[in-house]
């Protein structure tokens, strides 16, 4: 799909000539993927709804300089990236302590700790929505916002490079490492569960 | 097995709950705008109406649908009425009232008709030579009267 027959695109060049209705509708049709991708990079926080707000006022505020290249969901997914980074920096909300990362924080390592304690502690305590929730958190943001546009918006890697401002070829090797390292976190629930 | 790990995290990452936008995300993103000196009032009022429109529209026509259907349901029965009595006119007028003979003639012609049926047409050969020299030459001269009218 070119960004000529995307209707968001349509909608974006309604309100940059003068029609303000044209951004209702896009509010109306793009809010629930804006919820939906904030709620998975913050997590269960009450930032969601602010952080979703501030991303329909900066697309208002881009009337002028939007330019379309490709689909507005991808302009629009890029913002409220964006917005999660930030609010994710200024809350401390880096990965727990018991992980360690390596260089640029891509590289994960699950000590000890985290199996030895988790199944018996957690395992019956816990629904795997919570734990996904806690594995996610525990990624690093970039791998964290692959794996969440990969999977639950649907995005290829072109349009999760775009997003993320790097090449495919470098979302792909991302989006590796961040189902590896989920898998890692997860694992000793899955072996809990099954024992 | 490395097949069988990513199923089940698959199965583990659909387990994870989104967030639907809550009822009043819009009006309060139409206050901030405002707020912000972004949109004026009256765009918002506009827009806000704009949009609820076809919302509206779906009401009304909800509303509207069942009464226009009754309407025409009603319009229907009552042509169908009508055509009905209308062709009941038909079967019981069966004289046309401008025409040469009228409703009270056929009575009259229906009590006399043993009269009519009784009357030799051809006995008075003074008064009808014609039919009298036809009866007597060939007793199938309607048939050929018939055919002539054909030709």
């Amino acid at each position: 799909m070119t960004e000529s027959e995307d209707q968001g695109v349509i909608w974006m060049q309604a309100f940059q000539a003068g029609d303000e209705a044209a951004f209702d509708q896009i509010v109306e049709a793009y809010q629930g993927l804006v919820f939906g991708v904030l709620r998975r990079l913050l997590g269960p926080s009450g930032w969601v709804e602010e952080m979703a707000q501030e991303t329909f006022v900066r697309l208002y505020r881009a009337r002028d300089r939007y330019a379309p290249a490709g689909k507005l969901s991808t302009f629009i997914y890029r913002i409220a990236y964006n917005l999660a980074l930030n609010r994710i920096r200024d809350e401390g909300r880096r990965p727990s302590s018991s992980l360690q990362f390596g260089k640029e924080g891509e590289e994960m390592v699950v000590p000890d700790s985290v199996e030895r304690t988790a199944p018996e502690a957690q395992s019956d305590s816990q629904d795997w929505a919570s734990l996904v929730d806690k594995g996610l958190a525990e990624l690093p943001e970039n791998q964290r916002a692959a794996l969440v546009f990969q999977h639950y918006d649907g995005l290829d890697l072109t349009e999760i490079g775009e997003v993320l401002g790097i090449s495919s070829k470098a979302a792909k090797s991302l989006l590796h490492r961040a189902r590896e390292n989920l898998r890692l976190y997860l694992q000793p629930f899955k072996d809990a569960e099954q024992d | 097995m490395q097949n069988k790990t990513k199923d089940w995290l698959e199965d583990a990452l659909g387990a994870l709950p989104t967030q639907p936008p809550s009822l009043a995300f819009r009006d309060e993103l139409q206050a901030r705008l405002q707020r912000e000196g972004l949109r004026t009032a009256s765009e918002a009022k506009r827009t806000s109406r704009d949009a609820a429109r076809p919302v509206e529209a779906g009401r009304v026509l909800a509303i509207v649908r069942p009464l226009l259907t009754a309407a025409a349901a009603a319009l229907l029965v009552t042509i169908g009425y009508q055509l009905g009595a209308d062709s009941g006119n038909h079967g019981t007028t069966i004289i046309d009232s401008s025409g040469a003979i009228a409703e009270a003639d056929l009575i009259d012609l229906y009590e006399m008709r043993d009269v009519i049926e009784g009357w030799e047409m051809t006995a008075d050969a003074e008064l009808e030579p014609g039919f009298q020299a036809i009866a007597t030459e060939d007793e199938t001269w309607i048939d050929e009267i018939l055919a002539g009218g054909q030709k």
